[in-house]
């Protein structure tokens, strides 16, 4: 869901943006590291711990052998990322290393990760990485004590990845605005149906999932017409279904669908719309084609200087 | 989130379409997905020509367009807003449109649009379909009846969307016409055959829908190993052939769902 965030964490521990790693929802997981490794977290903020210390995000933490990651309470945002060296080595299904549970395809055997389940890390020497990071740093960062913090067998990075920016303001349930375009049947609502749209504060509801999220608010309903011909929906599209409460797709959402779309999320929220949970209160936007736009290069621009920082600090993509 | 399909339902009339000269139509689908809309019909006129741009479209791939999805009168283009903008892929658009226009009518109705032809046995009725005898008696038929009107009849594969695979397939004979469920089911298992106004369809995955199912086949429509991922394409024609629960059994058994 959050694409940005499971690049940053790959590039952290110097994989492939595109390998995959573990997307952490609402509640997380308990992992048992046979093998020395690092990993990074990113995206929604848990408390994490290992060996009895809080494991830091937006860094690449050295994990030693035989350790106990475990996410405690999740303290903002709803989903995080799990970046582990080396990648995930399932199946590729469909060019995708993804899990589509609605398919039941990709990942381990396109369900969610179940208590027991053995992850096939390609080994790597932690100690290479490890290395990479000292030698960068130490001739270009630090003047002054120890570039790592070590701690209780853990290490890490004094420095930290600057963020993505990419949630808006602070972290945390308030209101968030999330820009969007007009949909491709924004004309079919009324004026005071698409004021109402514009000036409600819509609240995310528990049927929110990898494939949509339900909102309540005020209904919202279109002004009669010809039943509606089905076509192409995507990550970002806000639908109106019957019933007047309107629905976000993710990025497990269906290709098609007939129900009217009010309007599209911007490509540039997409990360900020992954880190909504039930409760959480949102309001829309409307920006211009251009805005949007640019607004989605900025993320990209931000991107490439983290990518060239992380450079700098010793972390290279393998 | 759940079967939006069925609000597309419309008179699959194949009127002789007037040539309506505002088509195709461009339109954004937000800030990086373009539509090109053909026509406002559903009918097979508008199908072929979203047909005859897939291909055209697949055959001559853009850099930085990473998907494309047809859908009754639309083909939705995904383009990478990393390097493109909208007006440039608009303008690249209206260029390639133009040239295929050219393309087309050179080469109407040549041999890459021949579609196959697909059986699907369906085992009608009892438990594979619950909603059989209210289909009968809403119709004033006897369940038979139903069974051979919704398998004597050949359909078109109009589309496929709502889950991976699913075709949405025109020509169900109008005696069988059914509205959908007045509450949608939250779990229909892979393989079922709905019907919902003038439309049948198969579920290839198990999900929520509110279509009325009579019957359900042991095929798998859905096929992530294979390219295409799905038995069936747009434009394929699709023949219903009743089974018996029997074999139904052995066919599922012998791997028919892969």
């Amino acid at each position: 869901m959050d694409e940005m965030a499971l690049r940053l964490a790959n590039r952290l521990v110097g994989n492939a943006e595109t390998a995959a790693g573990l997307e952490v929802t609402l509640q997380g997981p308990i992992l048992r590291f046979r093998d020395a490794t690092f990993i990074a977290l990113t995206g929604g903020q848990f408390e994490v711990r290992a060996n009895g210390i809080r494991v830091p995000y937006l860094r690449p933490v050295y994990i030693p052998p035989e350790t106990t990651v475990e996410f405690r309470s999740l303290d903002w945002g709803a989903r995080a990322y799990i970046a582990i060296r080396g990648g995930i080595a399932v199946e590729e299904v469909l060019g995708s290393r993804s899990t589509y549970v609605g398919a039941q395809i990709g990942g381990m055997d396109g369900r969610p990760l179940q208590r027991g389940d053995l992850l096939p890390v390609p080994s790597t020497d932690p100690m290479e990485h490890h290395h990479e990071l000292s030698r960068v740093t130490r001739v270009t960062w630090v003047t002054e004590g120890s570039w790592m913090r070590e701690q209780n067998g853990l290490s890490y990075p004094r420095w930290f990845s600057p963020d993505l920016f990419l949630y808006g303001g602070k972290k945390g349930r308030q209101v968030e605005g999330l820009r969007v375009l007009p949909g491709s049947e924004w004309d079919r609502f009324g004026a005071p149906e698409q004021a109402a749209f514009l000036e409600t504060k819509f609240r995310v509801t528990p049927a929110a999932d990898r494939m949509g999220a339900r909102l309540q608010g005020e209904r919202i309903r279109p002004t009669a017409g010809d039943p509606l011909i089905s076509e192409a929906v995507t990550h970002g599209t806000v639908q109106l279904p019957p019933d007047g409460n309107p629905i976000v797709l993710g990025a497990d959402r269906q290709t098609t669908g007939g129900d009217p779309k009010i309007a599209q999320g911007i490509r540039a929220d997409w990360s900020k719309l992954a880190q909504l949970r039930p409760g959480d209160e949102i309001r829309f936007t409307l920006v211009t084609m251009a805005e949007a736009q640019e607004s989605y290069r900025g993320v990209w621009r931000h991107f490439e200087l983290i990518k060239r920082s992380l450079v700098w600090k010793g972390v290279v993509q393998r | 989130m759940d079967h939006q399909h069925e609000q597309a339902t419309r008179p699959t009339q194949a009127t002789p379409t007037t040539k309506q000269p505002s088509f195709p139509v461009l339109r954004p689908l937000g800030d990086s997905a373009l539509v090109i809309q053909f026509g406002d019909a559903i009918d097979t006129a508008v199908q072929e020509k979203v047909r005859a741009f897939t291909n055209f479209f697949l055959s001559h791939p853009l850099t930085g367009v990473v998907e494309c999805v047809p859908a009754y009168t639309t083909v939705t283009l995904y383009y990478e807003a990393r390097s493109l903008t909208y007006p440039t892929i608009l303008a690249t658009m209206r260029e390639l449109l133009a040239s295929w226009q050219r393309h087309d009518s050179l080469h109407q109705h040549d041999g890459e649009l021949a579609a196959k032809i697909v059986e699907i046995p369906v085992c009608y009725g009892n438990r594979f379909g619950p909603d059989l005898s209210w289909v009968a008696s809403h119709c004033g038929m006897h369940a038979d009846d139903v069974v051979t009107a919704h398998s004597g009849a050949s359909y078109v594969v109009y589309m496929l969307g709502f889950s991976p695979g699913f075709p949405f397939l025109g020509g169900l004979p109008s005696v069988i016409s059914v509205p959908r469920r007045d509450t949608p089911r939250l779990s229909i298992p892979a393989g079922s055959v709905g019907i919902a106004g003038n439309q049948t369809g198969v579920y290839p995955i198990a999900s929520p829908g509110g279509w009325q199912l009579i019957g359900r086949t042991p095929l798998s429509l859905f096929l992530p190993a294979q390219f295409p991922p799905t038995l069936l394409e747009a434009g394929d024609s699709v023949r219903f052939v009743p089974i018996t629960e029997r074999e139904f059994e052995r066919m599922a058994a012998t791997g028919a769902r892969r």
